[in-house]
C-alpha cells in the first residue's frame, strides 16, 4: 500500500519537474538527490511527500516569476539538514527489510554466477560476506553521494577518475578474496542431474516473477539470469553437454557464455532507459 | 543579529495564528508572512517549521486538488495546534510587556533594591 503510494509519488514528481526552468529544475535536483540519499533506511514515503510539496510550491513560485534560488534561498542543505532530524527514525522493520533485500539480491547473483561454472558448487561462507558486504557498500555509497552533493571538490577530473577506479578494484578485489578464503567447510555442490534440475527450477521460478511483476528495472538483470541459466542447462544436461565436449565450437560457447548475458543485459537496460525517456 | 535568528521561535507561533485564520499551503503561507512585512522569509525557513508542526500534530495536511495547476498539500491547525497557540499568544504578550519595560525606560529609574 505505502509502497504503491511511493511510486505514484516519484511517478508524479518524475512527470511534473519536466514542467521547471532548467536553472530551477537543476536546484530542484540537487534537492531531490540529497532528500533520497539521507540513508537507506528512512521511510521513503515521509521523505517522497515532502519533495512533493516542496516541488509544488516551487513550481508556484515559478508561475509568479520567482527562481528557486530566491524562493528557498541560498542555502537549501540547510534546510534539509534540519528536516533530516525532525523525520521518523528508520524503524527496525525498515532496516530489516532493506537489508534484507540486499541479502537475498547478493546471493541470487552468487547463485546465478555458479549457473555454468564446470561444477555447480557455491560456498556459503561466501554467500553469507558478500551479503554483509553489499548492505555495508550500499550504505557507504548513499553516503558518499550524499555529501558529494553540495561538496564541490577542486580536484582535477584525472584524480576523480582514480579515486573511482581505485575504490571500485579495491570493492572488486574485496568480493574476488571472499571467493578464494572462504573457507572450504562451507562449500556445497550440486551434482548432476540435480545440477540442471536446481538450475531450470530457479529460472522457472524467475520467469514467473518477473512476467507478474512486470517492471521494467527487472528486465535487464532478468535477461541476464536467463542466458546464465540457459547456458548452465546447456552445459550439464547429458544431451547437450557431448555435442560440443572439444574444439573450437567449445571455446566459442565458453566465450559465449560469458559475454552474450553482460551484451545482452547491456542493451536490454539501454532500451528500457531510452523507452521511458521517450 | 539578523532578523530570521531572532525570529526563529516565533514563527511557529505565528504560523499557527496564520493557519488557524485558514488553511493555506507552503507558498501561500511565505507570501502572507511577505506581505504582512516579513520580506526576508524563504522556504528554507519555513518548510522545517511545518514539519515539526505536523510531526507534533500542531497541523495537520491533507493534499487536495488545485483550479490552476498540481495538487497541493493544505495545512489545517488541530485542537492540540490551538493550544499550542493560546499559550504562544499568552507567552509572547509577557514578554512584550517586560521588553518594552526596559526599552522604553530611558532614563533607566528602575532601581535593584538590593540590600
Amino acid at each position: 500500500m505505502a509502497n504503491k503510494e511511493v511510486n505514484e509519488l516519484i511517478k508524479r514528481n518524475n512527470e511534473l519537474r519536466e514542467l521547471l526552468t532548467p536553472e530551477n529544475k537543476a536546484y530542484y535536483e540537487k534537492i531531490l538527490l540529497y532528500m533520497r540519499t539521507y540513508g537507506i533506511f528512512y521511510d521513503d514515503l515521509e521523505i517522497e511527500q515532502h519533495l512533493m510539496v516542496i516541488l509544488q510550491d516551487l513550481l508556484e513560485a515559478q508561475k509568479h516569476g520567482e527562481s528557486a534560488e530566491s524562493f528557498f534561498g541560498k542555502n537549501p542543505k540547510e534546510m534539509m539538514d534540519e528536516m533530516k532530524k525532525q523525520l521518523d527514525r528508520p524503524s527496525w522493520k525498515n532496516i530489516f527489510n532493506i537489508s534484507g533485500l540486499f541479502f537475498i539480491i547478493s546471493s541470487f547473483f552468487e547463485l546465478v554466477g555458479s549457473f555454468s561454472a564446470p561444477v555447480f558448487k557455491f560456498n556459503l561462507f561466501t554467500i553469507l560476506f558478500n551479503g554483509l558486504f553489499s548492505i555495508f557498500l550500499v550504505y557507504v555509497i548513499f553516503k558518499v553521494l550524499h555529501r558529494g552533493i553540495y561538496f564541490e571538490r577542486p580536484w582535477p577530473k584525472f584524480v576523480k577518475f582514480l579515486v573511482i577506479w581505485l575504490s571500485a578494484s579495491a570493492i572488486f578485489a574485496v568480493f574476488v578474496l571472499f571467493h578464494a578464503l572462504a573457507p572450504k567447510q562451507g562449500e556445497v555442490t550440486i551434482r548432476s542431474p540435480y545440477d540442471w534440475l536446481f538450475t531450470l527450477v530457479v529460472l522457472i521460478a524467475v520467469t514467473i516473477y518477473v512476467f507478474f511483476k512486470r517492471k521494467k528495472e527487472y528486465y535487464g538483470s532478468f535477461v541476464f539470469v536467463a542466458l546464465m541459466g540457459l547456458f548452465g542447462i546447456f552445459w550439464r544436461l547429458p544431451q547437450t553437454k557431448t555435442i560440443v565436449e572439444e574444439g573450437v565450437l567449445h571455446q566459442t560457447l565458453i566465450i559465449l557464455n560469458i559475454v552474450l548475458p553482460l551484451a545482452a543485459y547491456i542493451l536490454v537496460e539501454r532500451f528500457v532507459i531510452r523507452k521511458s525517456g521517450e | 543579529m539578523k532578523e530570521t535568528q531572532l525570529l526563529k521561535g516565533v514563527l511557529e507561533g505565528l504560523i499557527l495564528s496564520i493557519i488557524k485564520k485558514r488553511s493555506v499551503y507552503g507558498y501561500e503561507l511565505i507570501q502572507i508572512m511577505r506581505h504582512y512585512g516579513f520580506t526576508t522569509i524563504i522556504g528554507g525557513t519555513i518548510y522545517p517549521i511545518l514539519q515539526k508542526l505536523e510531526k507534533q500534530g500542531c497541523i495537520s495536511g491533507r493534499t487536495l486538488p488545485s483550479p490552476d495547476g498540481p495538487d497541493r498539500k493544505y495545512f489545517f491547525i488541530t485542537e492540540k495546534g490551538e493550544e499550542q497557540l493560546a499559550s504562544f499568544i499568552e507567552q509572547w504578550r509577557s514578554l512584550n510587556v517586560k521588553v518594552n519595560r526596559i526599552l522604553e525606560d530611558k532614563k533607566g529609574s528602575a532601581q535593584s533594591d538590593g540590600k
